[in-house]
């Protein structure tokens, strides 16, 4: 084939361009390390890449929520324990108070207690976490329990929130799973309603005014209602701690997932830098080849041997 | 026998025509950098003696003519793949420039725009109460609506400087056919006495291959040298006259101004195949007017969906939820948030049930993004936006190939012309050499001769 300078020119540049753009690929590939950062350099991944960094979001989002719900069941549950031992304590005053050996002014020294027992077990009910109620449903915004009291302060009855107690609060954990992180405080603290067998506020109550009446009769009964309300705690405590497993559970599997998926990710997006540096390396003598060889061509010419 | 005179007369004329090739040596080193230039030879041919004396000595040497060392189905190869090449070069620009539009996955754009949104629902559904968690998801759904309007006015953008660019190659075109016709016109004039004009015909020849670029052309020599380019089955250019290409403006649905090429004289459309002007055409009338569907439909899906989910939830205050999205904005370039809403994030409808501390609303919100819906034919909106990128990949990815492959291809067939039409250094040397020894033994002839007629002289 006929050779004429143009087109050899011509080859060469296009040698060295494409060379040089090679060479500057590499170069970007090992600066950035990134494999994929427009569609083009690889459309199917591009696909794969968004959907990962959606899940991986959601993941981060759903650790957000395991860890939000894990807090709240936490502050309920560690109230309940509190409740539990106020419940204890409510119980061996009743039975001290059904004794008959006591004396009246024993009796209302017991009363007195039993008084302020009635007032943290209302505060434990009413508390609030970052301004939430734990205890009322979804009425967060309202206490769950009210207190009516006599004119010496004395509660006398205790009511739950007639917006109701009982409004569900999810929060979603997982892809598929839900859990419930609101408490139903009439459930929890009165088996249902005021009243109702295992209502522990009218039982302490009873026990009180009983007390006061110096009537151990009333301290009997109250011991028999005390140990329904224990029972019908320890199921809300055992709800509590069921769902603290749950989302421990939950929180675990979602870690897993997020190191696989952002390990994915990486392996989708990122240059296998070891490869990079290979690249770059051969780029860089096919680079250097080509500028010899043209050098050496291009500088070659008939009249350097003519006279 | 040949008389001295003869002789003399003989290396005269070795010396004028070796003179005139060595002219054109020169002219062929000179030209041995320009592009579309082919190498010219003198054609020498022996001086019969006389007509009436066929028999005797020959009386030297004669120039011929110009030989320009040219192949015109190279010429044709070139032109057609030209056309090709323009194309492939039109829509790997575009593509590019609409992978720089959508930004990612290199830089943050509308994907992450709308995981971050989802987020921001989820987020308030742990707290669904907490003013802060309304203000950033208003915050979230605005960015969300503002890199939706944006990608769709780069899109526009895109759009309009294609118009532009098709009324551009217009005017060129029409540059380059009143060129061919003035060129066909000194050709003309040139070659009437039977000469090669050489160097006009270059000149022409290298305007056609831009020409070819720009739209598909065909090219016919006529007998007198003139040449005949047609462009969609009609005569662009014949001899000295040509048929000159307008603009029509039209607008499309939208109200976007459109710009196509017609015959200004008969204001009928072009029907091309190929080139730079039918792929800006075929781009700014069916691949971005696609993507922005696309985008359209994304934006529809979302604002439907979305607004739906809302209205079935409740408020802070209670009451029912109003529309999330505007409703009159249902496309990706007028996509915002309900004014009402934007003003008061007390109004987002978190809750299912009308209690403050509800949220399922916005936890059934939140996994839209992910769920699989009946408008979509069970896709989910996250699906149509990677499909979105991964068709934007694809098609710039074959964009590119295809520039690549047209690129080295017509490379190729430009090389066999130029193996063919090229200047070789060297091999002008050669021939430089050939015609000084030449030049140099003509002289000598001429001494000699003169040697003799001195050696004659002094008989006398």
């Amino acid at each position: 084939m006929r050779v004429s300078n143009m087109m050899n020119a011509a080859v060469h540049l296009r040698t060295l361009e494409n060379r040089s753009e090679a060479y500057a690929r590499a170069q970007r590939a090992l600066s950035t390390g990134i494999r994929v950062s427009r569609p083009s350099d690889d459309p199917s991944d591009t696909a794969r890449i968004m959907r990962l960094r959606s899940s991986i979001e959601r993941n981060l989002q759903f650790q957000r929520n395991v860890n939000s719900a894990r807090i709240r069941v936490a502050q309920v549950d560690a109230g309940l324990q509190r409740v539990e031992d106020i419940y204890a304590r409510g119980r061996a005053l009743a039975v001290q108070g059904a004794q008959d050996t006591l004396a009246e002014e024993e009796r209302h020294m017991l009363a007195t207690e039993l008084d302020q027992l009635l007032e943290m077990t209302i505060a434990e009910g009413n508390r609030r976490f970052l301004g939430r109620s734990l205890f009322s449903g979804s009425n967060v915004d309202q206490d769950p329990f009210i207190a009516l009291r006599n004119e010496e302060g004395r509660i006398t009855r205790v009511l739950s929130n007639p917006e109701g107690t009982s409004g569900e609060i999810m929060a979603r954990i997982s892809e598929e799973e839900e859990v419930l992180v609101s408490f139903d405080g009439a459930e929890v603290f009165m088996g249902g309603a005021p009243e109702a067998e295992a209502d522990i506020f009218s039982t302490l109550i009873r026990l009180r005014d009983g007390l006061l009446d110096n009537d151990s009769e009333a301290a009997e009964t109250a011991i028999e209602r005390i140990d329904q309300a224990q029972f019908n705690l320890g199921r809300g405590l055992a709800a509590a701690g069921s769902r603290m497993r749950r989302i421990m559970d939950v929180e675990d599997r979602l870690f897993v997932r997020e190191t696989w998926e952002t390990e994915r990710l990486s392996e989708l997006e990122d240059m296998d830098m070891a490869e990079a540096a290979m690249d770059f390396a051969l780029q860089e003598v096919g680079y250097q080849a080509a500028l010899f060889s043209i050098s050496r061509v291009m500088s070659r010419s008939l009249m350097e041997f003519l006279g | 026998m040949s008389s001295l005179n003869g002789i003399l007369d003989t290396a005269r004329s070795a010396l004028l025509s070796h003179q005139l090739a060595l002219g054109i040596t020169g002219h062929n080193i000179a030209n041995v950098n320009t592009e579309g230039y082919s190498r010219q030879r003198l054609e020498l041919a022996a001086r019969p003696a006389t007509e009436e004396r066929p028999r005797e000595l020959g009386a030297g040497v004669t120039p011929l003519g110009l030989s320009r060392f040219r192949l015109q189905f190279l010429d044709t190869e070139v032109r057609r793949e030209g056309a090709r090449l323009g194309g492939a070069r039109i829509g790997d620009q575009v593509m590019s420039r609409l992978e720089s539009v959508m930004g990612e996955p290199g830089a943050p754009g509308l994907g992450e725009a709308l995981d971050r949104f989802w987020s921001a629902w989820s987020d308030l559904s742990n707290e669904p109460e907490d003013p802060g968690y309304r203000i950033v998801l208003v915050e979230a759904a605005e960015q969300l609506c503002r890199d939706f309007r944006s990608a769709a006015v780069r899109i526009g953008e895109v759009r309009r400087e294609l118009n532009e660019e098709v009324a551009e190659r217009v005017n060129d075109i029409n540059e380059y056919a009143e060129q061919i016709g003035r060129l066909n016109q000194r050709i003309f004039s040139a070659e009437v006495g039977g000469e090669v004009a050489a160097d006009l015909r270059d000149t022409r020849d290298r305007l056609l291959d831009r020409l070819s670029e720009l739209a598909d052309i065909s090219v016919h020599e006529a007998q007198n040298g003139t040449f005949k380019v047609y462009l969609s089955g009609k005569a662009l250019v014949e001899g000295p006259h040509v048929s000159r290409l307008s603009t029509l403006s039209t607008t499309d649905g939208n109200g976007n101004a459109l710009v196509n090429a017609v015959w200004e004289e008969s204001g009928r459309e072009l029907r091309i195949a190929n080139g730079e002007l039918k792929s800006l055409l075929d781009h700014r009338d069916t691949q971005l007017p696609d993507k922005l569907a696309a985008l359209d439909l994304e934006a529809a899906v979302l604002v439907e969906e979305l607004n739906a989910l809302h209205r079935e939830g409740y408020d802070l205050y209670g009451s029912l939820g109003i529309d999330f999205f505007d409703p009159a904005g249902a496309t990706a370039s007028e996509i915002r948030l309900s004014q009402a809403l934007a003003d008061d994030p007390d109004r987002i409808a978190a809750s299912a049930d009308g209690s403050v501390g509800n949220a399922d609303q916005a936890l059934a919100i939140a996994g839209l993004g992910a769920r699989a819906l009946d408008s979509l034919q069970g896709r989910s909106i996250e699906d149509l936006h990677g499909t979105l990128l991964a068709e934007i990949g694809a098609r710039a990815r074959s964009a590119k190939t295809e520039l690549e492959s047209q690129t080295t291809f017509v490379m190729e067939l430009k090389n066999r012309r130029e193996s063919y039409s090229g200047v070789n250094l060297d091999e002008e040397m050669t021939v430089m050499l050939m015609q000084e020894q030449a030049y140099q033994a003509a002289s000598r002839v001429i001494a000699m001769a003169d040697e003799m007629i001195a050696t004659l002289l002094e008989l006398v």
